[in-house]
Protein backbone atom coordinates (compact mmCIF):
# COMPACT_ATOMS: atom_id res chain seq x y z
CA UNK A 1 0.00 0.00 0.00
CA UNK A 2 1.44 3.12 -0.63
CA UNK A 3 1.06 6.19 1.75
CA UNK A 4 0.63 9.55 0.38
CA UNK A 5 3.69 11.68 1.32
CA UNK A 6 2.81 14.71 -0.54
CA UNK A 7 -0.43 16.65 0.04
CA UNK A 8 -2.21 19.88 -1.59
CA UNK A 9 -2.30 22.20 1.08
CA UNK A 10 -5.88 22.13 1.23
CA UNK A 11 -5.84 18.73 2.81
CA UNK A 12 -3.39 19.98 5.65
CA UNK A 13 -5.93 22.17 6.82
CA UNK A 14 -8.40 18.89 7.11
CA UNK A 15 -9.48 18.45 10.72
CA UNK A 16 -7.58 15.12 12.41
CA UNK A 17 -9.19 11.66 12.07
CA UNK A 18 -9.64 9.84 15.35
CA UNK A 19 -9.86 6.29 15.65
CA UNK A 20 -10.67 4.37 19.11
CA UNK A 21 -8.75 1.43 18.95
CA UNK A 22 -11.18 -0.33 21.76
CA UNK A 23 -14.23 0.55 20.23
CA UNK A 24 -13.64 -0.06 16.23
CA UNK A 25 -10.78 -2.38 15.91
CA UNK A 26 -11.13 -4.80 19.65
CA UNK A 27 -11.27 -4.12 23.18
CA UNK A 28 -8.86 -7.25 23.24
CA UNK A 29 -5.68 -6.26 21.15
CA UNK A 30 -4.07 -9.84 20.03
CA UNK A 31 -0.32 -11.05 19.51
CA UNK A 32 1.97 -9.65 16.90
CA UNK A 33 1.37 -11.42 13.26
CA UNK A 34 -1.89 -12.09 11.75
CA UNK A 35 -0.82 -16.20 11.90
CA UNK A 36 -0.75 -15.68 15.93
CA UNK A 37 -4.39 -14.91 16.10
CA UNK A 38 -6.96 -12.56 15.77
CA UNK A 39 -6.82 -8.53 16.40
CA UNK A 40 -3.19 -8.86 15.96
CA UNK A 41 -0.38 -6.42 15.62
CA UNK A 42 0.47 -6.81 11.86
CA UNK A 43 -3.47 -6.88 11.03
CA UNK A 44 -4.56 -3.88 12.35
CA UNK A 45 -1.40 -2.10 10.86
CA UNK A 46 -2.68 -3.64 7.35
CA UNK A 47 -6.56 -2.96 7.93
CA UNK A 48 -6.71 -0.31 9.98
CA UNK A 49 -3.10 2.27 10.04
CA UNK A 50 -2.16 2.18 6.12
CA UNK A 51 -5.53 2.39 4.90
CA UNK A 52 -6.00 5.23 7.55
CA UNK A 53 -3.00 7.19 6.98
CA UNK A 54 -4.13 6.91 2.76
CA UNK A 55 -7.70 8.85 3.31
CA UNK A 56 -6.73 10.78 6.28
CA UNK A 57 -3.85 13.65 6.35
CA UNK A 58 -3.92 13.43 10.50
CA UNK A 59 -4.83 10.72 12.30
CA UNK A 60 -4.83 10.16 16.40
CA UNK A 61 -4.77 6.61 17.27
CA UNK A 62 -6.52 6.50 20.49
CA UNK A 63 -5.66 3.17 22.87
CA UNK A 64 -7.55 4.08 26.01
CA UNK A 65 -10.14 1.72 26.77
CA UNK A 66 -8.66 -1.53 25.59
CA UNK A 67 -7.86 -4.28 28.09
CA UNK A 68 -4.21 -3.87 27.49
CA UNK A 69 -1.26 -4.13 24.66
CA UNK A 70 1.67 -6.48 24.25
CA UNK A 71 5.23 -4.63 23.22
CA UNK A 72 4.63 -7.23 20.26
CA UNK A 73 1.20 -5.85 18.95
CA UNK A 74 2.81 -2.04 19.45
CA UNK A 75 5.83 -3.05 17.41
CA UNK A 76 3.97 -4.65 14.56
CA UNK A 77 1.26 -2.25 14.32
CA UNK A 78 3.20 1.05 14.85
CA UNK A 79 6.63 -0.18 14.38
CA UNK A 80 6.26 -0.60 10.93
CA UNK A 81 5.67 3.48 10.33
CA UNK A 82 9.20 4.62 11.36
CA UNK A 83 9.79 2.38 8.29
CA UNK A 84 7.27 3.43 6.10
CA UNK A 85 7.60 7.24 6.75
CA UNK A 86 10.29 8.04 8.47
CA UNK A 87 10.48 9.96 12.10
CA UNK A 88 9.35 12.79 11.26
CA UNK A 89 6.85 12.30 8.68
CA UNK A 90 5.26 9.60 11.25
CA UNK A 91 5.32 12.76 13.73
CA UNK A 92 3.66 15.04 11.54
CA UNK A 93 1.07 12.74 10.57
CA UNK A 94 0.00 10.89 13.37
CA UNK A 95 -0.65 11.17 17.07
CA UNK A 96 -0.97 8.26 19.74
CA UNK A 97 -2.58 8.91 23.07
CA UNK A 98 -3.77 6.58 25.85
CA UNK A 99 -5.71 8.06 28.93
CA UNK A 100 -5.34 4.76 31.13
CA UNK A 101 -2.10 3.31 29.35
CA UNK A 102 0.85 5.95 28.87
CA UNK A 103 3.28 3.40 28.58
CA UNK A 104 2.02 1.82 25.41
CA UNK A 105 2.12 5.24 24.00
CA UNK A 106 5.54 4.83 24.70
CA UNK A 107 6.64 1.69 23.72
CA UNK A 108 4.32 2.71 20.49
CA UNK A 109 6.59 5.76 20.14
CA UNK A 110 10.02 4.08 20.59
CA UNK A 111 9.22 1.45 17.99
CA UNK A 112 8.32 3.61 15.34
CA UNK A 113 11.90 5.87 16.47
CA UNK A 114 13.26 2.53 15.90
CA UNK A 115 12.64 1.57 12.66
CA UNK A 116 13.46 5.15 11.32
CA UNK A 117 16.92 5.30 12.87
CA UNK A 118 17.04 1.57 10.56
CA UNK A 119 15.97 2.96 7.54
CA UNK A 120 18.18 5.90 8.43
CA UNK A 121 20.98 3.76 8.40
CA UNK A 122 20.63 1.82 5.26
CA UNK B 1 6.49 48.79 80.76
CA UNK B 2 8.89 48.12 84.26
CA UNK B 3 10.91 45.34 83.91
CA UNK B 4 10.69 44.74 87.67
CA UNK B 5 6.60 44.63 87.28
CA UNK B 6 7.07 41.26 85.75
CA UNK B 7 5.11 39.99 82.54
CA UNK B 8 2.08 40.97 81.61
CA UNK B 9 -1.06 39.35 82.29
CA UNK B 10 -2.27 38.74 79.06
CA UNK B 11 0.99 37.32 78.52
CA UNK B 12 0.13 34.14 80.45
CA UNK B 13 -2.42 33.48 78.11
CA UNK B 14 -0.74 34.09 74.77
CA UNK B 15 1.93 32.01 75.56
CA UNK B 16 -0.32 29.46 76.90
CA UNK B 17 -2.47 29.28 73.54
CA UNK B 18 0.44 29.49 71.30
CA UNK B 19 2.08 26.43 73.40
CA UNK B 20 -1.16 24.56 72.77
CA UNK B 21 -1.24 25.58 69.00
CA UNK B 22 2.42 24.46 68.48
CA UNK B 23 2.18 21.16 70.57
CA UNK B 24 -1.25 20.38 68.26
CA UNK B 25 0.97 20.92 65.24
CA UNK B 26 3.81 19.19 65.86
CA UNK B 27 1.55 16.06 67.17
CA UNK B 28 -0.54 16.64 63.78
CA UNK B 29 2.72 16.50 61.88
CA UNK B 30 4.12 13.42 63.59
CA UNK B 31 0.70 11.54 62.31
CA UNK B 32 0.85 12.78 59.13
CA UNK B 33 4.81 11.51 58.61
CA UNK B 34 4.15 8.09 60.58
CA UNK B 35 0.69 7.62 57.83
CA UNK B 36 2.95 8.48 54.97
CA UNK B 37 5.28 6.28 55.52
CA UNK B 38 3.26 3.67 56.35
CA UNK B 39 1.91 4.29 53.07
CA UNK B 40 4.54 3.56 51.01
CA UNK B 41 5.61 0.83 53.00
CA UNK B 42 2.73 -0.88 51.82
CA UNK B 43 2.67 0.09 48.48
CA UNK B 44 6.30 -1.09 48.26
CA UNK B 45 4.93 -4.75 50.03
CA UNK B 46 2.15 -4.38 47.28
CA UNK B 47 4.02 -3.49 44.28
CA UNK B 48 7.16 -6.19 45.07
CA UNK B 49 4.20 -8.78 45.05
CA UNK B 50 2.80 -8.15 41.61
CA UNK B 51 5.82 -7.74 40.12
CA UNK B 52 6.89 -11.50 41.66
CA UNK B 53 3.42 -12.56 40.42
CA UNK B 54 4.03 -10.98 37.19
CA UNK B 55 7.33 -12.66 36.21
CA UNK B 56 5.76 -16.23 37.89
CA UNK B 57 3.34 -16.02 35.35
CA UNK B 58 5.22 -15.39 32.47
CA UNK B 59 7.72 -18.15 33.06
CA UNK B 60 4.50 -20.83 33.90
CA UNK B 61 2.96 -19.08 30.46
CA UNK B 62 6.37 -19.98 28.68
CA UNK B 63 6.66 -23.55 30.45
CA UNK B 64 3.58 -24.40 31.46
CA UNK B 65 1.95 -26.72 28.83
CA UNK B 66 -1.29 -25.86 30.76
CA UNK B 67 -0.78 -22.28 30.03
CA UNK B 68 0.38 -23.24 26.68
CA UNK B 69 -2.76 -24.85 25.94
CA UNK B 70 -5.13 -21.60 26.92
CA UNK B 71 -2.58 -19.09 25.72
CA UNK B 72 -5.17 -16.26 25.04
CA UNK B 73 -6.42 -15.97 28.53
CA UNK B 74 -2.97 -16.15 30.09
CA UNK B 75 -1.06 -13.60 27.73
CA UNK B 76 -4.18 -11.28 28.66
CA UNK B 77 -3.61 -12.39 32.25
CA UNK B 78 -0.22 -11.06 32.05
CA UNK B 79 -1.19 -7.88 30.16
CA UNK B 80 -3.76 -6.92 32.27
CA UNK B 81 -1.33 -7.35 35.56
CA UNK B 82 1.36 -5.18 33.48
CA UNK B 83 -1.08 -2.66 33.07
CA UNK B 84 -2.34 -2.70 36.89
CA UNK B 85 2.06 -2.51 38.36
CA UNK B 86 2.19 0.52 35.57
CA UNK B 87 -0.94 2.17 37.83
CA UNK B 88 0.85 1.08 41.02
CA UNK B 89 4.23 2.49 40.07
CA UNK B 90 2.79 5.57 38.71
CA UNK B 91 0.78 6.21 42.29
CA UNK B 92 4.46 7.20 43.74
CA UNK B 93 6.85 9.26 42.35
CA UNK B 94 10.81 8.88 42.98
CA UNK B 95 12.57 11.21 45.09
CA UNK B 96 15.20 11.96 42.91
CA UNK B 97 14.43 12.32 38.85
CA UNK B 98 17.19 9.72 37.37
CA UNK B 99 15.23 6.97 39.76
CA UNK B 100 12.02 7.50 38.13
CA UNK B 101 13.66 7.41 34.50
CA UNK B 102 15.45 4.13 35.91
CA UNK B 103 12.11 2.83 37.32
CA UNK B 104 10.09 3.50 33.98
CA UNK B 105 12.89 1.82 31.99
CA UNK B 106 12.65 -1.04 34.47
CA UNK B 107 9.25 -1.43 34.04
CA UNK B 108 9.61 -0.99 29.81
CA UNK B 109 12.68 -3.86 30.01
CA UNK B 110 9.72 -6.39 31.58
CA UNK B 111 6.90 -5.52 29.87
CA UNK B 112 9.17 -6.44 26.52
CA UNK B 113 10.64 -8.96 27.60
CA UNK B 114 7.11 -10.99 28.84
CA UNK B 115 5.39 -9.61 25.82
CA UNK B 116 7.79 -8.79 22.84
CA UNK B 117 8.68 -12.35 21.74
CA UNK B 118 6.49 -13.44 18.83
CA UNK B 119 4.95 -16.73 20.15
CA UNK B 120 4.06 -14.48 23.57
CA UNK B 121 0.06 -14.82 22.03
CA UNK B 122 0.49 -17.18 19.28
CA UNK B 123 -2.42 -19.80 19.98
CA UNK B 124 -0.07 -22.42 17.85
CA UNK B 125 2.73 -22.27 20.24
CA UNK B 126 4.63 -24.93 21.88
CA UNK B 127 6.41 -24.91 25.33
CA UNK B 128 9.84 -23.25 25.33
CA UNK B 129 12.38 -25.73 26.78
CA UNK B 130 13.24 -25.33 30.54
CA UNK B 131 16.83 -23.90 29.24
CA UNK B 132 16.19 -21.16 27.46
CA UNK B 133 17.19 -17.85 27.36
CA UNK B 134 14.56 -16.11 28.43
CA UNK B 135 13.47 -17.59 31.67
CA UNK B 136 16.83 -15.88 32.63
CA UNK B 137 15.67 -12.82 30.78
CA UNK B 138 12.58 -12.59 33.17
CA UNK B 139 14.65 -13.02 36.20
CA UNK B 140 16.52 -10.35 35.19
CA UNK B 141 14.18 -8.02 34.43
CA UNK B 142 12.06 -8.87 37.63
CA UNK B 143 15.47 -8.16 39.40
CA UNK B 144 15.66 -4.62 37.80
CA UNK B 145 12.50 -3.85 38.38
CA UNK B 146 12.77 -4.80 42.04
CA UNK B 147 15.25 -2.26 42.77
CA UNK B 148 14.05 0.13 41.36
CA UNK B 149 11.22 -0.02 43.57
CA UNK B 150 13.33 -0.04 46.62
CA UNK B 151 14.32 3.82 45.62
CA UNK B 152 13.32 7.15 47.99
CA UNK B 153 9.73 7.11 46.82
CA UNK B 154 6.49 9.47 48.05
CA UNK B 155 3.40 9.44 47.63
CA UNK B 156 1.98 11.14 44.16
CA UNK B 157 -0.60 14.18 45.21
CA UNK B 158 -2.43 14.58 41.52
CA UNK B 159 -2.78 18.33 41.12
Amino acid sequence: MVIKMHHAKATDMSPPYRYMVSKNFTRFPGGRRKQHGPHSGEEFRETVVLPLLDKHEFVVFDLSGSAGYSSGFLDEAFGELGAILGLQEARRRISIVADDDPESVETAWRRIEDAAQERDRK
Amino acid sequence: MNLSEGAPWWLTIVLTFLGAGIAHFLTAYRDRARESCGWIERWRADAKSLIKEIANAATSHYLDQDAVGRTGISAALIINNLKRLQGCLRETECENASDAKRTMDALRHFTDTITGPDDFQDELRSMRPGGSEIFRMIRDAEAELLDSVRMSRKRRVDE
